[in-house]
């Protein structure tokens, strides 16, 4: 018996199946991007074009203006500085802490890990409101207020989720590689520092843009722990462009715009790291 | 002996009046915590500095310390600052009256006694309300606002239809939105806030739909939400977006108004002094503003008023200084500064008059808003309304609007009912 010919070749089923994935990706590619379009546009807007009916897609005139107005409005490159300080202060100690506590909960045994594991992992489940007036009593007896300290001191005692995220990373390296490095007669910093270290660079990236975009994003301590405006973070500087009864639109979107931009780059030089630690984190966590 | 007396008193005293002396010098300095503002962001940070420093000029005893906040957030930033025995001196916030339960405002009716102010003849009726709880002044105004309808005069002379004049009915509104609007060329009789649960809340309709929503203290609701007459009111704000269709889409609806209103599409909005600013500086058509329509020919018109609040906290450890502070803030010289300022209207009849503004064709509207008999809006006449009571006013309009029901009697007694029994509980609290 024949086989009927089918009426599209290999090739051609493959060439549509891919032009058929792209289209679709597309679409929800454009999908995703109206929003960012939006904001892009409304960026460029006066604020009467802001609220035009029928809304303007394409603003006309170009209002660039708006970005320098950001400027002018609050001191927004300082507000970038002062977040920028942060955010390196905050992933050397968040890098710093959370290696070497995830390194003890994977590798070293004692009595009573497993028990201080679930301690520390339980602490991820208080809420962070019950904790905030206590913190800032602490910190007010300390002298902190005010300063950066409260911002950047508690990244150097690690962050639960993090470490218990290196900690699973480090518990997928295999244990031969610790016991040769012992063999050649390395000490358990040795093996942590020449071995651990850097086979957990994804995990490690993990934490530095986790720990970026946390800064980066972070509203409520910032807002808490400083008085001063010309220390005030990015977070807070977008911010004043909502009042209570009135938001600078506009402005408010230029300045969103532009305090896009570091955590994307993050991302665009991170992310073979960042999906790398996220796919073996979901494989072998 | 009476020699050994004095030599030891005259060295007391010695000892003693250098001290007094120098308690007589020593500078207090106060912190006067406050928040930024959306628009004239710059403008209104340089204000609160200008005005720190206009009253250490002339209180040379005193320093104030100012610092500045995002509006969001700033409660969450007080709370904690005051629950860690750190609160500023002074601040300006939005509380509701009834706050004052909760112990952290001092009371500052001795302090107005003590004083020059009289509240009666140098506030607006809302000053004298907005703070003012179980017989006390718990703050003073720092500013004014008022409520009027903007009209865009080119709609109206395009559609033929008349200006709304004083003592105009909420059923004129409505049937000069429904002539206005032309769908077909995005021409909306009515803006922001006129549809929905802002008409309810936060606009003058919601006085004068012929009832009250929530009783004057604000922990009641049924009796007020269930009834006949505020099923009315809400039917006339609802069926002016479903209905007549005469709103504009709700996707414009986010602000409080005067953005829309400047598309030149909409053609009555009801904005406050707060958005006149930019109507003067960007509307590019002719427009005007009128008194908010009143619910019958036979009614008072009851004005939609409203007032920021100075406030001083009871832990304030310089609670004379402060009060000083507080006093000149709510009196005629820095009134007059963040007037000229463009920044606040002045919280009382006196710097608008001596500014002019009573005369002013449009401010004067304003005025005559403020001098009106008024009442503390629905929203804040309780802390608990945004978690009691707010959920009723938008699960009905989600249920009308979205859900397309149009029982209304069986659905304000379901909300009301359930609204009463969270008021119950987080008063009885």
């Amino acid at each position: 018996m024949r086989l009927s010919k089918t009426p599209l070749g290999l090739r051609q089923i493959k060439w549509l199946n891919t032009v058929t994935g792209y289209t679709i990706l597309s679409i929800l590619a454009v999908l995703f991007l109206v929003p960012l379009y939006w904001m892009f546009s409304t960026a460029l807007k006066t604020q009467t074009q802001t609220f035009a009916i029928p809304p303007e897609w394409i603003p006309d005139p170009v209002a660039w203006d708006n970005f320098a107005a950001v400027f002018r409005e609050v001191p927004f490159g300082r507000f970038v500085i002062n977040t920028a300080f942060l955010v390196v202060m905050n992933i050397i100690g968040q890098l710093v802490s959370v290696t070497l506590v995830a390194y003890g909960f994977a590798r070293l045994r004692f009595p009573g890990r497993d028990v201080l594991f679930l301690v520390m992992l339980s602490t991820l489940m208080i809420p962070y409101q019950i904790t905030l007036v206590p913190r800032f009593i602490l910190f007010s007896k300390l002298g902190w207020v005010n300063t950066y300290l409260p911002l950047i001191v508690p990244a150097f005692t690690g962050s639960p989720f993090l470490i218990f995220l290196v900690r699973q990373y480090i518990m997928s390296i295999p244990f031969d590689l610790d016991e040769a490095a012992y063999i050649d007669g390395a000490s358990r910093f040795t093996v942590f520092r020449k071995v651990i270290l850097p086979l957990a660079r994804p995990a490690l990236a993990l934490v530095v843009v986790f720990t970026f975009i946390d800064v980066w994003n972070d509203f409520l301590q910032p807002l808490i722990y400083l008085n001063d405006p010309n220390m005030f973070t990015v977070s807070l500087g977008l911010s004043f462009f909502q009042g209570q009864r009135e938001t600078n639109w506009n402005l408010l979107m230029a300045a969103s715009l532009m305090a896009m931009v570091p955590p994307l780059v993050l991302f665009f030089f991170a992310q073979r790291q960042l999906i790398g630690g996220i796919s073996v984190e979901g494989l072998k966590g | 002996m009476k020699k050994y007396i004095f030599i030891v008193l005259v060295l007391a005293l010695s000892m003693i009046l250098p001290t007094v002396a120098g308690a007589q010098d020593e500078v207090v300095t106060i912190t006067w915590w406050a928040t930024e503002r959306g628009r004239d962001t710059a403008a209104t940070r340089d204000l609160h500095f200008q005005l720190a420093r206009a009253f250490e000029e002339s209180h040379p005893n005193i320093r104030v310390a100012v610092a500045l906040y995002p509006s969001r957030g700033f409660g969450t930033r007080i709370a904690t600052a005051i629950a860690a025995g750190e609160g500023p001196d002074i601040w300006y916030h939005y509380y509701s009256p009834d706050i004052a339960e909760e112990g952290f405002l001092e009371d500052l009716t001795p302090y107005i006694e003590a004083s020059d102010i009289n509240p009666d003849e140098d506030w607006f009726p809302i000053g004298q309300i907005r703070a003012f709880y179980d017989g006390s002044y718990y703050g003073v105004p720092r500013d004014s606002s008022a409520a009027v309808i903007a009209y865009n005069m080119d709609l109206f002379d395009a559609a033929g239809v008349e200006y709304p004049q004083p003592g105009w009915t909420v059923q004129d509104y409505l049937e000069k939105a429904i002539a206005l609007t032309d769908v077909e060329n995005d021409i909306y009789g009515v803006g922001a806030i006129a549809g929905g649960e802002g008409c309810l809340l936060w606009s003058p309709f919601s006085f004068n739909l012929g009832t009250d929503l929530v009783s004057p203290d604000g922990t009641q609701v049924v009796g007020y939400l269930d009834t006949p007459e505020a099923a009315n009111a809400f039917r006339f704000c609802l069926e002016m977006v479903t209905e007549h269709q005469v709103t504009a889409p709700p996707g414009l609806q986010d602000q409080f108004g005067e953005l829309v209103f400047l598309s030149g599409k909409v053609a009555m909005q009801v904005i406050s002094n707060w958005e006149l600013a930019a109507l003067e500086e960007q509307a590019d058509f002719n427009w005007g503003v009128v008194e908010p329509p009143r619910f019958s020919e036979d009614s008072e018109s009851i004005a939609w008023t409203d007032a920021y609040v100075y406030y001083m906290w009871s832990g304030s450890n310089h609670k004379e200084a402060a009060w000083e502070f507080l006093e000149w803030l709510a009196g005629p010289e820095a009134q007059r500064m963040q007037a000229e300022a463009g920044i606040w209207a002045p919280n009382g009849p006196q710097v608008w008059q001596e500014l002019g503004w009573d005369e002013d064709p449009v401010l004067g509207v304003f005025y005559n808003e403020l001098m009106k008999e008024t009442r503390v809006p629905n929203y804040l006449r309780n802390r608990f309304f945004w978690d009691c009571v707010y959920p009723a006013f938008d699960n009905v309009r989600v249920r009308w609007i979205e859900g397309g029901e149009r029982d209304l009697e069986t659905m304000l007694a379901e909300e009301a009912a359930n609204a009463q029994a969270c008021l119950d509980m987080s008063i009885g609290e």
